[in-house]
């Protein structure tokens, strides 16, 4: 497999996010409101919304992985994503901690179908974990402060608020 | 002659709360003082001597009229009307004229039925001559009985109120004018005069215009004089008519202008000051609008393609990245040469045949030394000798990959660490745009209390247009009007030349001596009118020039000792007629601009002028009751007031606040009252002095006033 075949691969991979975290996503990704005239700010589509809570558990670290048998959605392929750029670099942090997922880099040279596909498993499986610790992060905030939503720069300060 | 008032009571009437005998002000020659402070009774003391002589009283709210009619549940005392479903409420009036005393009480019986209340109002009106007390019953009677206390002709130089001074006196309209000279002067015998002259000269004219009908010699000649003659009366005449009718419409403009002049400032100021606060308001939403733009674009900002927000804290990542291929780029070539260690071989290294010699020999020349086949030394010569001829190449890794996501992530490798700064400068936009949206909305809410300053709530910016677009008609038709006036006088001088023409040759030809009898008649009647418009003119003019004397003298008085000269009231006939009252300074320039003090002084130094100048009367025969003359008036002002009022009134009842002790609501009155109150004591200013104060602090409806008599 080469480079361009693996790009595509991972272009193709759709993560899923916990049945729990549905409702707020879909309130604070509702793309038809205006930030600051409702009672809750809001963003972007709904892959942003993703996006924004990978890097919130890329932030925290320790990936919160789905619970056997644990009611999931369907997010759209990463090919959707955009920045792009954005999009990339959250790549590029998953592939930074592949070893925390057991694969070096070195391994996947001239590794055969069986052990891409492993890895690509293992790849959305830790994006997903992470996701799912930035929306446990955003829940909490979301059950026991409100309010904060309420102010159009409550996104940013979330992200300021980890140390 | 002449009115005096003895007292004035009031039951349950606003917060005058009890019977009459609680609420009972007497009064005596001189000056009367009732001293109260805002809401303590002066406009609704004031209002009782309204409700006795026009059955209205005024809404200081609403700043207008009312007929009592409809206004008794504002009447009434809240006190007592929250304590009773039934009472009376009235106010009574007790004064003297040419020797006989009128007791008037107007009186409602308020009853609460069901949620309503329901009102029964009278009139009780008893004259007292000598021993004899005389209940008055006809309506008409009681009329005539209280128009004693101040004739309706009189009211307006007796009775008035602070609020509406500046509209005091109008001597600007040929009405008030005429009003005015009348009640100095007493000239309607004059005035009817007049017509009667006018109605002879007609007559006499016609007398004339018959005989010479009756004479049969006239030749064509002389019918073509008269009928030029004719003609010149009919044009002058007509000419006359329209200078009249001019006239007429330039008084009547004046007065529409006067009517909008009070308006006219004010409405200007309020277009002025709405254009003003629509300004303010668009710049403070295109302020708020930019703040909202700013405050959507936060969210974009996060997902920025140069700088995004989300990724703010992950410096790192990029390097780490960096590392990951620096390591991947060592370990490939290192596997390489593991897998491959041959297939660059060292020079003098054995080529291909040499190899092949060396398998078939079982002999390695390179260690000279034995290499049995299928031994390891064979099969490594064998190894060498089979190496691939071309290397792996590298592309066929994801090198490529990491390649292209370095590339594509590599600019926030510089940007991350700037996202701090970029927030903070973001932030800081924001929040000058609140302190702008903060300061715009001060000038905002200034502009918008300007605005109900000048009474915005009351008028639509339409109204206000109408009023400015009335002035102007109104200045534009006086001055069309003006000119047209001059137009005709032009054509009259004319005609007139022309006419003296035609009667002197007609003179020449008709000489019978019933025309000349005719003639000579009309000439006379002509003669005696004239005489008597003349008087009248000079009357008019000599009493304009006395009022302007002694207002001046009164101004002066007023005005004495103020640290601005108020300037010289110039009294000065109008074309159309009217008298134009302007304040002049030492060069005879109109002065603008006085505060509503001076103005107000201007008006009450016209009305004591008048009073004073009263022809074959010494002192003025009717009370002077005011509410708040003063309100706009500085210390001094009040002062000569009161030096001077003695000598015009013969009873004045004040009502005034400034002679309260603002910052001290036990003493009742401040220092100035003081002195006036022991000048009453010792007799050295004659008069009353009460002070109104309230029983206890309530709001404005449940307020019940008690007063202090200071002057005895």
């Amino acid at each position: 497999m080469n480079s361009a075949e693996l790009k595509n691969k991972i272009s193709d991979l759709r993560p899923n996010y916990s049945d729990k975290y549905r409702s707020m996503i879909e309130t604070i990704s509702n793309k038809q409101e205006r930030i600051g005239k409702g009672n809750i700010a809001q963003f972007g589509p709904y892959f942003q919304t993703f996006m924004y809570a990978c890097v919130i558990g890329l932030r925290l670290g320790n990936p919160k992985y789905f619970e056997p048998q644990e009611k999931t959605w369907e997010f759209a392929p990463l090919f959707r994503w955009k920045p792009e750029p954005i999009k990339d670099y959250i790549i590029m942090m998953l592939l930074n901690r592949s070893e925390s997922y057991g694969y070096n880099w070195i391994d996947l040279e001239n590794a055969d179908e069986e052990t891409i596909t492993k890895f690509l498993r293992a790849f959305v499986r830790e994006m997903e974990g992470y996701a799912n610790r930035g929306f446990e992060y955003i829940y909490e905030k979301w059950e026991k402060e409100r309010v904060m939503f309420s102010t159009p720069t409550v996104f940013v300060d979330i992200l300021k608020d980890i140390n | 002659m002449g009115t005096l008032i003895k007292s004035i009571s009031f039951q349950n009437f606003y917060n005058y709360y009890g019977s009459y005998e609680d609420n009972t002000y007497t009064f005596t020659e001189g000056i009367n003082i009732i001293n109260a402070d805002n809401n303590m009774g002066k406009s609704k003391f004031f209002n009782g001597f309204l409700w006795i002589l026009r059955d209205e009283v005024y809404d200081s709210d609403e700043k207008k009229y009312y007929p009592v009619s409809v206004s008794y549940y504002k009447m009434m005392s809240a006190k007592a009307r929250h304590e009773s479903a039934e009472l009376e409420m009235g106010v009574r009036v007790i004064y003297e004229n040419d020797g006989k005393t009128y007791n008037v009480c107007k009186s409602v019986i308020c009853k609460k039925q069901d949620e309503d209340w329901v009102y029964q109002a009278r009139t009780d009106v008893m004259k007292t001559e000598g021993n004899d007390d005389l209940p008055l019953l006809d309506k008409d009677e009681k009329l005539t009985a209280i128009r004693c206390l101040i004739p309706a002709e009189m009211e307006k130089y007796s009775l008035l109120q602070g609020e509406s001074m500046e509209r005091l006196v109008d001597l600007s309209t040929l009405d008030g004018l005429e009003k005015t000279i009348n009640v100095l002067a007493d000239i309607n015998n004059l005035i009817k005069m007049c017509g009667l002259a006018s109605d002879l000269v007609k007559q006499a004219k016609k007398s004339y215009q018959e005989e010479e009908k009756r004479n049969k010699e006239a030749d064509d000649g002389i019918i073509r004089l008269r009928q030029e003659r004719d003609n010149y009366d009919k044009w002058i005449e007509e000419a006359k008519e329209k200078i009249g009718l001019a006239r007429k419409e330039s008084v009547e403009a004046k007065e529409k202008e006067q009517q909008y002049e009070s308006e006219f400032f004010s409405s200007k100021k309020r277009i002025q000051l709405r254009k003003e606060y629509d300004d303010e308001c668009r710049k403070l939403k295109e302020l708020k609008d930019t703040h909202e733009q700013q405050e959507l674009s936060i969210t974009s900002r996060l997902f920025d393609e140069n700088c995004p927000w989300i990724l703010y804290g992950l410096d790192d990542e990029t390097s780490i990245f960096d590392d990951h291929r620096i390591t991947l780029t060592k370990q490939i070539a290192k596997q390489e040469i593991q897998d491959n260690p041959d297939i660059m071989l060292p020079e003098g290294s054995p080529d291909a045949p040499s190899l092949k010699r060396m398998l078939e020999h079982q002999w390695c020349e390179v260690c000279n030394r034995e290499a049995l086949r299928g031994s390891e030394p064979w099969l490594h010569i064998k190894k060498v000798m089979e190496r691939p001829k071309k290397p792996m190449r590298v592309s066929d890794s994801f090198m490529q990959f990491y390649g292209d996501i370095q590339k594509s992530t590599g600019r926030y490798e510089t940007t991350i660490p700037n996202i701090a700064a970029d927030y903070n400068n973001y932030m800081s936009d924001i929040l000058d745009l609140e302190d702008k949206i903060e300061q715009q909305g001060i000038i905002v809410e200034t502009k918008e209390n300007e605005l109900t300053l000048v009474g915005s709530e009351n008028t639509t910016d339409e109204d206000d247009r109408r009023v400015l677009a009335g002035y102007n008609l109104a200045k534009k038709t006086q001055e069309e009007k003006a000119e047209e006036i001059q137009r005709y006088s032009s054509k009259i001088d004319l005609w007139k030349k022309g006419l003296d023409k035609v009667k002197k040759e007609l003179d020449k030809r008709q000489g019978s001596t019933p025309i000349r009898k005719a003639k000579q008649l009309y000439e006379d009647m002509q003669i005696v009118e004239s005489i008597f418009y003349k008087t009248k003119e000079r009357i008019f003019e000599e009493i304009v020039s006395k009022l302007q004397g002694t207002a001046n003298d009164m101004y002066g008085a007023l005005t004495k000792g103020n640290q601005t000269l108020g300037g010289t009231l110039n009294f000065e006939r109008q074309e159309n007629g009217t008298v134009k009252v302007s304040v002049t300074n030492s060069f005879g320039e109109e002065l603008f601009g006085n505060g509503t003090g001076f103005q107000r002084m201007k008006q009450l130094a016209i009305v004591m002028s008048i009073i004073s100048s009263k022809v074959g009367n010494k002192s003025f025969e009717y009370p002077f009751v005011s509410d708040a003359p003063f309100s706009e008036f500085s210390w001094n002002f009040i002062r000569n007031f009161f030096d001077i009022a003695p000598n015009v009134f013969r009873q004045s009842i004040i009502m005034i606040k400034e002679l309260c002790e603002p910052n001290n609501p036990e003493l009742l009155i401040n220092k100035h009252g003081e002195d006036i109150a022991e000048k009453m004591r010792t007799g050295v200013i004659k008069g009353t002095f009460y002070v109104n104060y309230p029983e206890e602090k309530a709001d404005a409806s449940n307020l019940v006033t008690k007063k202090k008599c200071y002057s005895e």
